[in-house]
């Protein structure tokens, strides 16, 4: 917290005294800012306007006075209503000496109403001073009265909960809820749920039997259809298989039986559940009992211990997918690996997902889905490409990309640091937090091709160029030392003479 | 003895002495008539012999009742509001005739000799209410069947508070009852305080019944005839008809209520109220073949069925006592009792104890019989029950499928219009919404948590554990970044480092104000979710829950006081909770309870001693798991205030939180360093600084807060636990981003501290210090962009910026963005 300069206050008392017709509002609006910046705010505005207030209280009402006092009014009713009212109120008023009709005179001069002035004593008695809380109990409790006297009042739902809880609070002031219940089914309760806790009151006392049975019946069937068309939307094929483990593919009917049980298996389910599968291609050993309770209560069957399966069967998985959903598009699926959640655990993680692909789909894995652009599940895409960029020539490769860089030279294994597609994300993803990953991924290419590297990234172009910078300076001066490398700058020179 | 306080004393039309007794006759002709018909289900002719009976006895609340009653049976009572409130008035109506009546009797026979027919309950220990006192005046005006049939109402409408405030008068003023309605009034108050887990009370009730009807020697059948003829004398007799089909629908409620009540502590979640209950529900399905029969056959249960009910409702509160070797017991017992009857009740019961015992797989068996699965409402019972099992095998999302289905199940009861109050008593909508809701908290989903719980309110709303978990959705939507508020974090936390111009000139600016997630606020859109979805709202919830801990622990410690010689003081005072509650109690010395004998090995104890000791037992765990729920609530309180920018009631909660008794070193680390933030926000970073340095060791050296166990012990879910230290304005400081359900581990809550401190001590002008401070929080949080963001500003104040650059590029949750009109901030 920095101490706000006695400036700013100053600043703010001239505001409030040059309020003119015209500029009322932009004023007010410009005052109004200053109290949403924060606690900071509220309080020091809160203390130049309480200062104004009382400053102008002994004055004679002049027109020019109407109007800063309808511009104070406002302003206070605006703190009034803001979260940080309370602890700013009790913190202005720890300067101000509080006289015994302070409260009272002062709503008075701001023309509060009865709900705001229970607000301004709520506010108090919470005050760390225990006289100003005295003194904010007292006026609560008074303010309180007064509008179970006159209930025409307009009162929120969030002060009658505030109202509420403080008169629960305190001992003796029950006798006042009662009131406050009548005062209540009297205002226009528009909001429905009205969320204070009821009373324990003798039921048959309770003037309006009904209200109870309102509430039950209130809930009605559309709430009730709405809500299990949500719940039903969240229900993921994926979580559930995950849950119940390896059991599920033991053969082609229970796995098309587990699997049509949500609808529907369109291509970002399959995706999901591909993604949760290779999630979770270990460890689910322990599953077997949820698997056995579900079989045996859902599908009606018995399950055998014996034959537990250790790990997820691709090719049933695969299989029953394409007889549930024959029309998948697995070159979807693949793009749709970018959601919440993916992540590819380790290498066999990867070899399982690369297995489910060729046996489900025989074109090229589309690498446009990968590393066509940034994913916004980073961690995903990152944890997919680490593998993706050592894995041997025939479980994956990236030869037939578009953007291929053809440089002479032996071909590289599986073709990724050519790949321009490659280099561009992963220089993005240096760039959003992931440096140190993909620094590791690189470590392979600076060994074995830097220059392919280097003419790659030259070729990309971020906003901090965090990546391309960092390969430069590691490769550029043993490539300016070696003379045979000339065609190498010159290439350089050509895509991006900016880099330096 | 008082008489009530007539306050319209309105004289009603009474008969003239001398036709009275012709139309007693011939009133009583047609009463008989008319309970044969009711009886007989020949509803509509009953009907109309009250229609006609109504001609002659204009204005007799009796016949008002009875005729409500048979309309309700011929079209199944689609309004119960207005069943409800002809029987009110029907009760009104006879309180003030009897009133008259008696004024009428006290002016014939002088003031002084009053007390007349009141003598029926005089031997009665229990206290009279002055309203129940009408009832003693003679069964002209008596009173209870209808009150009885008000709370048969109510509970069917699931307002068991309502229910039991309505039935408790008339178990006070029992001794005075017939025993058929005796007996219908404990099984219905049993049902209720089952319902509401009031184990002590539904002990009594069990207790009393055993002595009072003595289950082994029970009402000879042959002197079921004199009652009814009794009956036949007055002019009511459906009233009393109507009471066997009535209770009926309560008769066989042994079943799943409440199943595993309270928290579970490896869980760190609890279901109350899982297993639903079979209220009514076999019956409805029963009520056709049996009923005629029964009804007929006598008016109370023969001695073998009453043993078997009793023996239900026995199992039932041990299970809800938690007492599983008894409850295991018992439940032989039963089924011995009931061999060679529909065991379906019992078969439910055993599948309940398995699932409490932890025996999943035996449980499932028990509850897969083709029974449960032949028609909606047991099907919804069924998937609920099921959800359940697989909540406890840690398959939550399957649990959440199986919740859904039982929810679309209940919901096609309702799809019969107008619903029946038999088809309301059946609908567990609420109940499976509510444990719909505590999964979807489990799953990470806030929005669709909250949707749930705002359907399970009609039902929950008295439960301060139901509004603690109803703030945990804003709470949790707060950490997945779908709330925002200043100065809580959240896991999508990143920082945006804003990058200006090129070359040599080029410029880093860290932009502080976006320390928040990229979604927005564009998460919480929709109007209702904005409703209920808030911190504003969270602040509501946990201030409800705390109201109502204070009170049920006020009651209990009346109960408590009352029946001293169950509980032994199981009830300990808190101390003013900080929460300026002067009525908060000072209860009694907290003696510890008499724990032994808790499992009932013995098998020569009596089995009331064992329900005392079950008694003591659950009580204990109440105790604890309020004490439990009192830390997690004022603990939320106080971020929830510090989120609202309440520095100072935050700073009074935390307060609060230390004052706990026995309160966990998780929640005592939580409360130092809220109180600490909060301080720093009233600009008092050396009162911060001093709260914070309990954990300092040896120099700058800091001792885990916590360790491991209590961490796991400080119950619930600690999801969005998250603190935060505002120090300096450049940097806002802190925090972890923790793992929902798994809280924070101890080394992280170490490192907060290390943060934490440092921000104090560089506000300070402490700078060495702080930077030592922050180098060691960085090493434990390394992921941390608040603790990135404390060090690059520690570095900063030293002019090393350099080494900060060097901090972003490698921090996770750094974002680079160009510079353009956007960097002004």
């Amino acid at each position: 917290m920095i101490p706000v300069s006695a400036d700013v206050a100053a600043e703010l008392r001239l505001l409030f005294e040059c309020a003119t017709d015209s500029n009322f509002d932009s004023i007010r609006r410009e005052i109004c800012q200053l109290v949403d910046s924060g606690l900071d705010g509220c309080i020091l505005v809160l203390r130049v306007c309480l200062n104004q207030v009382l400053l102008n209280a002994g004055e004679v009402k002049n027109l020019q006075l109407q109007l800063q006092q309808r511009l104070l009014s406002d302003v206070f009713r605006y703190c009034l209503r803001k979260t940080c009212f309370t602890t700013s109120f009790c913190e202005v008023l720890t300067t101000i000496a509080l006289t015994d009709d302070f409260l009272e005179s002062l709503s008075n001069l701001l023309e509060l109403s009865v709900a705001e002035k229970i607000g301004v004593g709520l506010a108090l008695s919470d005050s760390e001073n225990s006289e100003i809380k005295q003194k904010g109990q007292w006026f609560s409790i008074a303010q309180i009265e007064e509008l179970c006297m006159n209930p025409i009042q307009s009162v929120s739902n969030d002060q009658i909960h505030e109202i509420v809880v403080f008169l629960h609070q305190y001992d003796g002031l029950l006798k006042h809820l009662d009131t406050l219940n009548n005062v209540v089914s009297l205002l226009k309760v528009t909001e429905r749920p009205f969320f204070a806790p009821v009373t324990n009151g003798d039921f048959d006392r309770q003037p309006n039997l009904s209200r109870h049975l309102d509430m039950y019946l209130g809930s009605t069937n559309d709430d009730f259809e709405s809500l299990l068309s949500e719940i039903g939307k969240e229900i993921s094929m994926a979580d559930i298989v995950a849950e119940l483990g390896y059991g599920c593919t033991v053969d082609n009917t229970r796995c098309k039986e587990i699997l049509s049980i949500v609808e529907p298996l369109d291509d970002v389910a399959i995706s999901k559940l591909l993604g949760a599968v290779v999630g979770t291609h270990s460890g689910l050993g322990d599953a077997h009992n949820r698997y056995a309770t579900f079989v045996s209560a859902i599908l009606n069957s018995h399950t055998n211990d014996s034959s537990q399966l250790t790990k997820w069967n691709a090719d049933v998985l695969v299989d029953s997918i394409n007889e549930l959903a024959p029309s998948t598009n697995w070159v979807r699926v693949m793009e749709y690996l970018d959601h919440e959640g993916f992540n590819i655990p380790d290498e066999t993680g990867f070899y399982l997902l690369m297995s489910i692909y060729t046996r489900a789909c025989k074109d090229p894995f589309p690498l446009h889905a990968v590393c066509g652009s940034l994913w916004k599940n980073r961690e995903g895409q990152i944890s997919f490409l680490k593998h993706a960029v050592s894995a041997s020539p025939d479980k994956f490769t990236f030869a037939h990309s578009s953007r291929h860089l053809d440089l002479a030279g032996p071909s590289q294994g599986n073709h990724a640091w050519s790949c321009l597609d490659l280099l561009e994300v992963l220089c993005q993803l240096a760039e959003v937090g992931y440096a140190t990953s993909v620094r590791s991924m690189l470590e392979y290419p600076l060994g074995h091709c830097p220059e392919l590297l280097l003419v790659g990234v030259s070729h990309v172009t971020t906003v901090y160029n965090l990546l391309q910078y960092e390969v430069l300076s590691c490769i550029f001066p043993a490539l300016l030392k070696d003379p045979t490398k000339h065609n190498v700058m010159n290439y350089l020179w050509h895509t991006n003479p900016y880099v330096n | 003895m008082e008489p009530p306080a007539a306050k319209e004393a309105p004289s009603p039309p009474l008969q003239p002495a001398a036709e009275e007794d012709a139309m007693l006759s011939a009133t009583a002709v047609m009463a008989k008539e008319a309970s044969v018909a009711f009886q007989g289900r020949r509803y509509a002719d009953c009907a109309e012999v009250l229609t006609r009976l109504l001609d002659m006895k204009e204005g007799d609340p009796k016949v008002h009742h009875n005729m409500a009653i048979t309309k309700a049976f011929l079209d199944g009572c689609p309004d119960s509001n207005r069943l409800l409130k002809i029987l009110c008035d029907a009760k009104r109506r006879s309180e003030e005739l009897a009133c008259a009546t008696r004024e009428q009797a006290d002016s014939a026979n002088g003031v002084g000799n009053s007390a007349p027919s009141g003598s029926r309950g005089s031997g009665v220990a229990l206290p009279f209410s002055a309203t129940h006192n009408v009832s003693t005046y003679g069964d002209e005006f008596d009173t209870t069947i209808i009150t009885f049939n008000m709370a048969v109402i109510l509970y069917h409408l699931h307002d068991y508070e309502s229910a039991l405030s309505v039935l408790d008068p008339l178990y006070r003023n029992i001794e005075p009852m017939d025993e058929t309605t005796a007996l219908h009034v404990c099984f219905l108050l049993l049902d209720i305080t089952l319902a509401l887990q009031d184990a002590t009370k539904a002990a009594d009730i069990i207790q009393y019944m055993e002595r009072a009807f003595g289950v082994a020697n029970i009402t000879s059948p042959n002197e079921n005839p004199s009652i009814a003829q009794q009956q036949l004398a007055q002019p009511k007799p459906p009233v009393k008809i109507s009471v066997p089909p009535d209770s009926e629908l309560n008769a066989y409620a042994g079943g799943y209520e409440n199943l595993s009540a309270g928290i579970l502590p490896d869980d760190q979640i609890e279901f109350e109220s899982l297993y639903s209950s079979f209220d009514g529900h076999q019956n409805l399905g029963r009520r056709i073949f049996n009923d005629f029969s029964r009804a007929s056959a006598d008016l109370a249960a023969t001695a073998a069925d009453l043993k078997v009910r009793l023996q239900i409702y026995k199992v039932r509160l041990l299970l809800l006592t938690r007492n599983l070797k008894v409850a295991k017991r018992e439940l032989k017992v039963l089924m011995n009792m009931a061999r060679g009857r529909d065991s379906s009740t019992e078969l439910l019961l055993k599948s309940q104890l398995e699932y409490a015992r932890g025996n999943y797989r035996k449980a499932v068996k028990l509850l897969s019989t083709p029974h449960n699965r032949a028609e909606p409402a047991m099907l919804a019972i069924f998937y609920n029950n099921l959800g359940c099992i697989l909540h406890r095998q840690r398959s939550y999302h399957t649990s959440i499928w199986c919740f859904s289905k039982a929810l679309k199940y209940t919901l096609s009861l309702r799809s019969e219009k107008p619903m029946k109050l038999s088809t309301l008593s059946q609908d567990k909508s609420c109940l499976i919404s509510y444990n719909c809701g505590v999964q979807h908290l489990m799953c990470g989903k806030p929005l669709l948590a909250a949707s749930c719980f705002r359907e399970a309110m009609p039902l929950f709303y008295k439960r301060p554990l139901f509004w603690l978990r109803f703030s945990e959705c804003s709470l949790l939507a707060l950490e997945k970044g779908l709330l925002c508020a200043k100065g809580a974090s959240s896991c999508n936390d990143e920082i945006e480092v804003i990058v200006v111009g090129s070359g040599q000139w080029r410029q880093l600016i860290v932009n502080h104000v976006s320390l928040r997630s990229n979604l927005g606020c564009a998460g919480v859109t929709s109007g209702e979710h904005k409703k209920l979805v808030s911190l504003g709202f969270a602040r509501q919830c946990l201030l409800n829950a705390l109201l109502l801990l204070n009170a049920t622990e006020q009651e209990n410690w009346v109960t408590t006081s009352n029946a001293e010689d169950y509980i032994q003081g199981t009830l300990q005072g808190y101390k003013n909770s900080g929460q300026k509650n002067t009525t908060s109690t000072d209860s009694k010395t907290p003696s510890a309870p008499t724990l032994a004998n808790v499992n009932g090995e013995q098998k020569g104890t009596s089995l009331n001693a064992t329900l005392q000791s079950s008694l003591a037992f659950y009580n204990e765990i109440c105790r604890k798991e309020n004490l439990k729920m009192r830390q997690a609530i004022l603990g939320n309180l106080a971020f929830v205030e510090l989120c609202l920018e309440n520095p100072l009631k935050a700073l009074s909660y935390a307060k609060s939180v230390m004052q706990v008794k026995d309160c966990s070193r998780m929640y005592i680390f939580l409360s130092h360093v809220y109180a600490a933030e909060a301080l720093c926000t009233l600009n008092r970073p050396t009162d911060a600084a001093e709260k914070l340095s309990v954990y300092i060791r040896d120099g700058n050296d800091i001792e885990l807060p916590y360790n491991m166990e209590n961490s796991e012990k400080a119950l619930v879910e600690k999801d969005s636990d998250s603190e935060d230290l505002a120090a300096a304005t450049v940097t806002k400081v802190a925090t972890e981003e923790s793992e929902y359900s798994e809280g924070l581990r101890p080394e992280e809550a170490r490192g907060v501290l290390y943060i934490n401190l440092a921000m104090t001590a560089a506000v300070q002008g402490k700078v060495e210090q702080a930077n030592y401070m922050v180098s060691r929080g960085l090493a434990m949080l390394p992921n941390n962009p608040r603790a990135v963001l404390a060090s690059v500003y520690i570095d900063l104040l030293q002019g090393k910026s350099q080494e900060a650059v060097v901090k972003l590029r490698h921090c996770r949750n750094v974002r680079f963005r160009p510079g353009s009109i956007a960097a002004s901030s």
